[in-house]
């Protein structure tokens, strides 16, 4: 075999050195002008508009009343509480089914009412909103294990049709009304 | 006894690094395709919730940004100390025009089949007064926005 060997002309060399360099620089200007963090929230689905509401009248026991104030305190139906408590009694509240008689009838006529006022820093609503959130998401956990023998988490990645039926058993109802009382003292 | 060549010091390099630029453009096609070139400086404080009961965010092409805090800096001096809105780059002050607009005009941006999937994400400064939020929350719904993300970060079970 004949070996090859480098024709006398040298070939042309590209300096392919500075190839990497200019790869990086790219790079690092993509790095520095975009963002990575992955969205993250909670998802709301607001009302439609309506121009005129009618003030439903619902039996108290499917209404859970919660007072917040400026002063970042809450009562639960007149009661004052801390955060860590709204879960738990929301929970009860919700996942009632008619045993007790204070609390709801069915999840889906259950409402939870938050109240406040509009100069409230935005963090503790948020917290409020957690956790009544964390308190569907318990229900519906320990409802599609019941039922489906999954959470809701993977039931999401599995059937969508699944999904649907523990969402519509435990919908989401909440009403909100902020006005501009400034302290809330009752 | 095997021969043993060594090479003479030559300086040629073993390994073929012709491939470097390859693996870099690589990385690079990645960073583009999972990144968003942040289009938007925030002109205001905007330290976002942390909470647990999140979900990630799906289709972030369909995800339009109202950001909502205090401005920051220099905006002080222009916009004050309230609470101001932030749409795309501009602080906006009067809502309910601008709100109407910011969503008809984001929405005509969306191909067709997508519109009703168009979602809001609500970046609000975890200072700001509820006030505020709760009067952008009704401006969205008369502009028939529902599909709604209240920003946040995630957090362990911390009280």
């Amino acid at each position: 075999m004949i070996s090859n060997k480098h024709s006398r002309k040298t070939d042309i060399a590209i300096p392919s050195g500075s190839m990497a360099d200019i790869a990086f620089l790219l790079l690092l200007f993509f790095i520095v002008v975009s963002k990575v963090d992955v969205e993250m929230g909670i998802a709301v689905k607001l009302p439609k508009w309506i121009a005129d509401p009618k003030p439903t009248i619902l039996p108290e026991r499917e209404i859970l009343m919660v007072n917040l104030n400026a002063s970042e305190e809450m009562l639960i139906r007149g009661k004052p509480s801390k955060l860590n408590d709204l879960k738990e009694t929301a929970i009860l509240f919700i996942g009632n089914m008619g045993q007790l008689d204070k609390y709801s009838t069915d999840p889906k006529k259950a409402i939870v009412v938050l109240k406040g006022s509009r100069a409230m820093r935005y963090d503790f609503y948020f917290q409020v909103y957690n956790e009544i959130n964390a308190a569907y998401k318990e229900l519906r956990d320990e409802y599609a294990l019941d039922q489906f023998g999954y959470t809701l988490a993977e039931l999401k990645t599995t059937d969508p049709e699944k999904v649907k039926s523990v969402i519509d058993r435990f919908p989401i109802r909440l009403s909100e009304e902020f006005s501009e009382e400034l302290e809330y003292n009752e | 006894m095997a021969k043993f060549q060594t090479k003479s010091g030559k300086g040629t390099p073993e390994i073929p690094t012709s491939a470097l630029p390859d693996i870099i453009f690589i990385l690079l096609f990645f960073f583009m395709a999972v990144t968003q070139i942040r289009e938007v400086t925030l002109k205001i404080k905007n330290q976002i919730p942390k909470a647990t009961e999140l979900e990630k965010v799906k289709d972030r092409s369909l995800v339009k940004y109202i950001y909502i805090g205090k401005p920051a800096g220099l905006f002080e001096k222009i916009h004050g100390t309230e609470d101001k809105i932030q749409l795309n780059d501009r602080i906006v002050d009067d809502l309910k025009a601008e709100i109407g607009s910011f969503v008809k005009t984001e929405r005509d941006n969306l191909p067709e089949n997508k519109r009703r999937y168009m979602k809001i994400s609500l970046k609000v400064d975890v200072d700001s007064k509820l006030g505020i939020v709760t009067d952008v929350k009704q401006e969205l719904r008369k502009a028939d926005a529902l599909l709604l993300n209240l920003a946040a970060n995630p957090r362990g079970e911390v009280y």
